[in-house]
């Protein structure tokens, strides 16, 4: 019964995936084209492998962890076929590559996830690492601006692609501090009286998350990015220790960071693009175009390859939701909103249900960076939030945001299965 | 092909995802536990799977004694990895159903307490065997 269940969850996914791909090729060229097969027999495939997988190595888990994120990549392959066909090829690439890494997580941790736990200072150092990548160099270097944002370009020879290792640098942030604050509060009796440096010492992680990222803000201009971090790790050191100063420190920190930040004029580019897109120049081409192609989505959308998406700058990527609204209208963007939500719904349930705090912290953290990652993408080019170049997990063309949400919800099934376990 | 044809692809598919993201609401407001409806203290006679990952809206009717399980042999078989091969019996006495636990390894829970005798059951209350919860109604 339950293989039933879930071939008809695979077959339901993968059906989305083929007639979202059916309608593009309808609307843009009046006929239906071998990719729809392709894509379907693909996606269709990855996802037999990772309930394979699931089964195999975490059977207690709730697969309905895994379906909303199927359909968001789904319709994320779906759009970025009909904004740019030449990249829909690589996405699938990356869905590959993000289901079998997905699977190497379920097989690493078949043991248990608790053994993150004492890498934590390793997982969470590698993270502020990926994140700080794309523009540290350059500031050693002695240049004060990243030219692409949190982009960075990897090159062999002639072979030139960006990447945007933020998703991934948080995910592993998030676990790595999730482990730090959990083994501190597990050793907390006995270093009772042992002096405030270790009293106050997830304060300090907060303090260091933000001064080690700081530079994220001078050299990017990227406030809502910046504060997703922040806000992170603040909320991680409140999850483990029940300590309100946790949030106090992190927003004290941000309203710090804000008045340092105005010192840099990426930033204040990114609050003028902001408050006024329409007179900010190219700079507010982005948010400009994103605005306009939201205003024309209406009630339903224009219909797959009807509207003109590929008139945003980098549709596929950083607003590939004003592409989605455009084309799917209301009806589809909250249609997203709602898979979102019931991800991050999910996670919670995992949280809550689990025995132990290790797991009980990453598994709040992971669906708390999820929802905020996706607030402030959706945030930014609705002009809600100052405009960002954080991608949508799931949803956005450029493979590490996908890489990175398929991690996190490995980690999050992996966590359901033992929450499920021997009592 | 016709605007007509095309703009009815369009509502399907768009129609599609919210049936999609229906089952996926309604599947994790099971696993979070939110379908439990508010006990009543009229008596039930029928159990119902509110909570399992391919059981949800199944039922059964107890007319004199059932026992649930993993097994197949079982006269209710249970899908859930944490069921023993038979976890628990329910039978019906003077019109009360009642519950009793067979020395499962992972226990049964009614109402998140654990079964230590057998228990008289009102329509309203959650036995959860393993992952699974099934609602007395």
């Amino acid at each position: 019964m339950r293989l039933l269940t879930e071939a008809a969850w695979v077959a339901g996914s993968a059906v989305v995936a083929g007639l979202g791909v059916a309608l593009v090729d309808v609307g843009k060229t009046g006929q239906v084209t071998w990719a729809v097969a392709v894509v379907f027999l693909a996606f269709g495939c990855c996802l037999a492998g990772l309930v394979a997988a699931v089964r195999r190595w975490a059977p207690g888990a709730s697969s309905f962890l895994l379906w909303p994120t199927a359909l968001l990549v789904a319709l994320g392959l779906v759009l970025i076929y009909r904004i740019n066909p030449m990249e829909a090829p690589i996405q699938v690439w990356w869905i590959v590559a993000g289901v079998v890494a997905a699977i190497g997580i379920l097989l690493t941790l078949r043991w248990g996830v608790e053994r993150l736990m004492p890498v934590g200072y390793w997982l969470a150092a590698g993270g502020l690492g990926l994140i700080v990548l794309p523009f540290v160099p350059r500031l050693l270097g002695g240049e004060s601006e990243s030219p692409h944002g949190l982009w960075l370009t990897v090159g062999w020879g002639n072979v030139n692609f960006m990447v945007q290792p933020f998703g991934l640098g948080a995910v592993l942030l998030a676990v790595g501090l999730a482990g730090i604050h959990s083994r501190w509060a597990l050793e907390s009796v006995s270093n009772r009286g042992a002096g405030r440096l270790v009293a106050n010492r997830d304060l300090l992680v907060v303090g260091a998350v933000w001064v080690t990222t700081l530079p994220l803000l001078w050299a990017t201009g990227d406030l809502t990015a910046w504060a997703v971090l922040v806000v992170l790790s603040a909320t991680i050191a409140y999850a483990a220790t029940g300590d309100s100063r946790a949030v106090w420190t992190g927003l004290s920190l941000l309203g710090i960071g804000f008045v340092i930040g105005l010192t840099s004029s990426r930033m204040r580019e990114t609050l003028q693009v902001w408050l006024d897109p329409f007179s900010a120049g190219d700079a507010g081409a982005g948010l400009k175009e994103s605005l306009l192609a939201l205003g024309s989505g209406h009630l339903s959308g224009s219909g797959l390859g009807m509207g003109e998406p590929e008139l945003v700058p980098r549709a596929t990527s950083d607003w590939i939701l004003a592409a989605l609204g455009e084309e799917l209208g209301l009806a589809g963007t909250v249609a997203v909103i709602v898979l979102y939500g019931l991800v991050t719904a999910a996670g919670v349930g995992v949280s809550i249900g689990s025995r132990d705090l290790f797991s009980k912290v990453a598994a709040a953290a992971l669906s708390f960076l999820l929802c905020l990652m996706f607030l402030s993408a959706a945030g930014g080019l609705q002009r809600l939030l100052p405009p960002t170049d954080l991608g949508l997990p799931f949803l956005a063309y450029g493979g590490i945001p996908l890489l990175a949400g398929w991690l996190a919800m490995a980690l999050l099934v992996r966590i359901s299965h033992e929450e499920q376990g021997p009592l | 092909m016709t605007d007509f044809v095309f703009t009815a692809l369009r509502l399907i598919f768009l129609a599609l995802i919210y049936l999609f993201v229906w089952y996926v609401a309604k599947g994790i407001a099971n696993y979070l536990g939110l379908g439990t409806s508010l006990r009543t203290t009229r008596l039930g006679s029928r159990l119902v799977f509110i909570r399992s990952e391919s059981q949800s809206g199944m039922h059964f009717t107890v007319a004199d004694s059932v026992v649930l399980g993993k097994s197949p042999d079982a006269d209710v078989p249970i899908d859930d990895p944490y069921a023993s091969e038979f976890h628990l019996r329910i039978s019906r006495r003077q019109g009360k159903l009642s519950a009793s636990d067979l020395g499962s390894d992972n226990g049964t829970y009614l109402n998140g307490r654990r079964l230590r005798t057998p228990v008289d059951l009102a329509r309203g209350d959650a036995l959860q065997v393993g992952r699974t919860v099934l609602e007395v109604r």
